[in-house]
């Protein structure tokens, strides 16, 4: 009887045993697939620590968050986010005021290499909104002037990375139709051949948007149509990229002064083409091309922004911009080199008005050289020590000055299986915008280069399924040029910080958070101003539905408003190849919204500014086929 | 060491996008549930899965399809040649096992037992049964989550 008991208790333990082992073997599949996962993405490839700061968007994230625009991921990142000017132009330095473009400080990559819209400047201003279908990942590097990558000076540096033909071979189709009739298609292809694979990717959008209410029978329009080619084809070694964009936008309040144009229209044509090759294991040689048309046409019943004289525009610009690097790297025993040379030359190639071909203005040219040196030196086989320069010329045509920048960099490392910290002491400069100098010479021809001095320190916990960072900023401007008093005599400080905390429940759930906080001294015309913001993101998959639900909050000192802009998507993946997707945006109508200035010319006096959310309230459906 | 080391590396030269260590573990298991020797002869004309497999010990890279346990096949041409090679080869009575790393191979070839692909972002793995029983390979428990009964 004990004999069969003992038996009885010995096949049960057994076959517990069985399962037991079989559960820990399927979770061991899952466990190395999920481990593969992340030590495979493609970002892992292109991530470059001691390029500073990363906010990471991967490929699975994208996805996950139905990312469709770079617009939709630059609206929840910490810092810096995504905002409009009022040509309804990607602008996330925008004061709203009449001014040029501000964000030149802000510098667009793709697979690397700089997309530059030359005299009209970073190349933001047409891709700040470009459609993603190409991009792999994305990664956003904050604050510290990236050497190896950046002609000119920048703050912020964004790299899209396209994807690869060995992940992403074949075809795909993606169709989008939303509110208002906004809608958008995008077809995309890719192959790996044995010597070299390619890509191509077509998409146009036509973006109907909401309208804003301007007191007249004509609300202010920023719809737009979009139609942009990206391609590439690569070898080992060599890669070339052709990108074409053509963008016909509705201009919101363009050049009018009261914000009540009678036309507004701003048509842009972009060519940007680029030659990259691997000459020996330590050099690299870049060539590109930039070209960029606008048409603009402008008309209000009073005079407009600009010109004083005339209350109508119809201008063409045309412009080019050449840029070529050669880079070294080489390890020579703990050091790492990396030096390099870049030029660039920007010119204006023509100008129409009304028609006509003008006479170019006097300052139409703009030669950049840059020189840099980085050198990481491997303290011990835990931390990194790392010294950079980077000296810029830019030399300028019509009478307007030259500009002598100069960047110093010195980063420290530490890292181990579960704890890193970095930090950096940097002095960078960039100039006032020479447009600036060139329409107002005599307010700012006594106006330096901007200094920046900062420290940032950088501290982060992994563990299994869960990871927490701590950034933290203290920067102070000499020669602030975003204080908009110029008599102002005090230097601009920054203080901010940044809280990440990401959780994985399991490969199918997991929750983002992120919150910041920044304070700042003496800018915008504000003795002080506190911002913060929170991103809240929960990723979910049950069965064959995938789940995004996201909340970006804003607030600050001006008003202490609360601005919420939830995101919300479900995503049917009907089988392999199909996928049926349902999104919301800014399903609260809530989000951040910023102010758009307006003065009355007859009298000169400041009216009611416009408050203006750049995040559409928007209900999607998509549907996605792979082939 | 690890760590610095993969710093220095990734803003170095040419990169591989494979991940060594991961990438053998997985694979290890994926061929180790195919053929039960203890060196497995693979065949690969893949730059960076050579190179990856190249480092392990179970692994025998074999520079012909006729002498492979298995074939990791990563693109169409490759995968058209090596279906040329295994007609002839059917004739003889030997037949290595084919595995691809692109779920849009799976259509061109019966002989296809699996792919470890990427899908938006995430790795997938797959068996199809009806291709495992040609070869009379019954896969252990674990797999089960990760296989159909056929395309």
């Amino acid at each position: 009887m004990l004999y069969f008991f003992k038996r009885k208790i010995i096949k049960r333990g057994l076959i517990f045993s069985s399962l037991f082992l079989n559960i820990l073997h399927a979770q061991n599949v899952e466990s190395m697939l999920q481990e593969y996962n992340k030590k495979n993405a493609l970002s892992q490839k292109t991530i470059d620590e001691n390029k500073g700061h990363l906010v990471l968007f991967t490929r699975e994230k994208l996805e996950k968050m139905h990312a469709k625009t770079l617009k939709d991921v630059f609206k929840t990142t910490p810092l810096i986010y995504y905002h409009e000017n009022r040509y309804a132009l990607p602008d996330p330095l925008t004061s709203g005021s009449i001014e040029p473009y501000r964000s030149n400080y802000i510098r667009l990559y793709v697979d690397g290499v700089e997309v530059t819209q030359g005299w009209a400047g970073s190349g933001l201003l047409l891709y700040g909104d470009v459609n993603i279908d190409f991009v792999d990942h994305i990664e956003f590097y904050y604050m510290i002037p990236s050497f190896e990558s950046s002609v000119e000076p920048a703050f912020l540096t964004i790299f899209l990375y396209s994807k690869d033909p060995k992940r992403d071979s074949g075809g795909k189709v993606d169709l989008i139709g939303g509110s208002r009739g906004y809608h958008v298609e995008s077809f995309n292809y890719g192959e790996q051949k044995e010597d070299f694979s390619y890509m191509v990717n077509i998409s146009h959008t036509d973006g109907k948007r909401e309208k804003i209410e301007n007191g007249t029978q004509m609300p202010l329009s920023r719809d737009f149509e979009s139609l942009q080619l990206f391609s590439y084809i690569k070898s080992d070694d060599q890669i070339f990229h052709l990108q074409v964009m053509k963008k016909d936008t509705d201009s919101l309040a363009g050049a009018s002064w009261d914000a009540t144009p009678l036309a507004s229209r701003i048509d842009f044509l972009n060519l940007h083409m680029d030659y990259g090759i691997d000459l020996t294991e330590n050099w690299h040689a870049m060539l590109s091309y930039d070209w960029l048309k606008t048409t603009m046409r402008e008309e209000d019943e009073l005079p407009l922004i600009g010109s004083p004289a005339s209350n109508r525009l119809d201008a063409r610009t045309e412009n080019s911009t050449f840029t070529g690097e050669l880079t070294y790297k080489n390890t020579v025993g703990e050091h790492h080199i990396n030096l390099g040379i870049k030029g660039r030359d920007k010119k204006l190639d023509s100008v129409r008005l009304d028609g006509h071909k003008v006479p170019s203005p006097a300052f139409d040219s703009e030669k950049i050289a840059s020189l840099f040196f980085q050198d990481q030196y491997a303290l011990t086989p835990q931390q990194l020590l790392s010294f950079g320069i980077s000296y810029n010329y830019i030399n300028r045509n019509g009478g307007i000055s030259d500009d002598s920048l100069l960047q110093l960099r010195l980063g420290y490392i530490y890292t181990s299986d579960e704890w890193s910290y970095k930090a950096y002491l940097y002095r960078t400069q960039v100039a006032i915008e020479p447009l600036m100098r060139y329409f107002y010479p005599h307010t700012t021809e006594d106006i330096k280069a901007q200094t920046t001095l900062g420290v940032t320190q950088e501290i982060s916990y992994t563990r299994e399924n869960q990871q927490v960072r701590l950034i933290l900023q203290l920067m102070q401007d000499e020669n602030s040029l975003l204080q908009n008093t110029l008599e102002s005599q005090n230097d601009t400080k920054y203080f901010t910080t940044v809280l990440n905390y990401n959780y994985e429940f399991d490969k199918d759930n997991k929750v983002d958070i992120q919150l910041y906080y920044a304070r700042y001294e003496d800018i915008f015309n504000f003795d002080r101003l506190d911002d913060i913001s929170g991103y809240f993101s929960f990723f979910n998959t049950y069965g064959d539905f995938d789940f995004y639900n996201g909340v970006v909050w804003h607030r600050n000192s001006v008003d202490w408003d609360n601005y919420f802009d939830w995101t919300s998507s479900i995503a049917w993946n009907v089988n392999e190849a199909l996928t049926v997707t349902l999104k919301g945006d800014n399903l609260l109508n809530k989000a951040k919204k910023t102010d758009l200035y307006r003065f009355d010319i007859t009298t000169m006096q400041p009216m009611e500014p416009l408050s203006i959310s750049p995040i559409d309230q928007r209900i999607t459906i998509e549907l996605e086929y792979m082939f | 060491m690890k760590k610095i080391f993969i710093l220095l590396i990734l803003v170095y030269g040419h990169l591989f996008a494979l991940e060594k260590e991961s990438t053998l573990k997985i694979y290890h298991q994926i061929f180790s549930s195919l053929v039960s020797k203890p060196t497995i002869s693979v065949y690969t004309n893949d730059k960076e899965y050579k190179n990856v497999f190249s480092q392990s010990n179970k692994i025998n890279l074999v520079n012909e399809v006729s002498v492979a346990d298995i074939v990791l096949i990563t693109n169409r041409p490759t995968l058209f040649n090596v279906m040329k090679d295994l007609q002839w080869m059917q004739q003889e009575g030997e037949k290595p096992i084919l595995f691809v790393t692109d779920y849009r191979l799976l259509k061109y070839s019966l002989d296809i037992v699996g792919a470890f692909y990427w899908r938006k972002g995430r790795s997938q793995l797959l068996f199809i049964k009806k291709r495992l029983d040609q070869y009379h390979i019954s896969l252990p428990q674990e797999y089960h989550a990760f296989m159909v009964d056929e395309l």
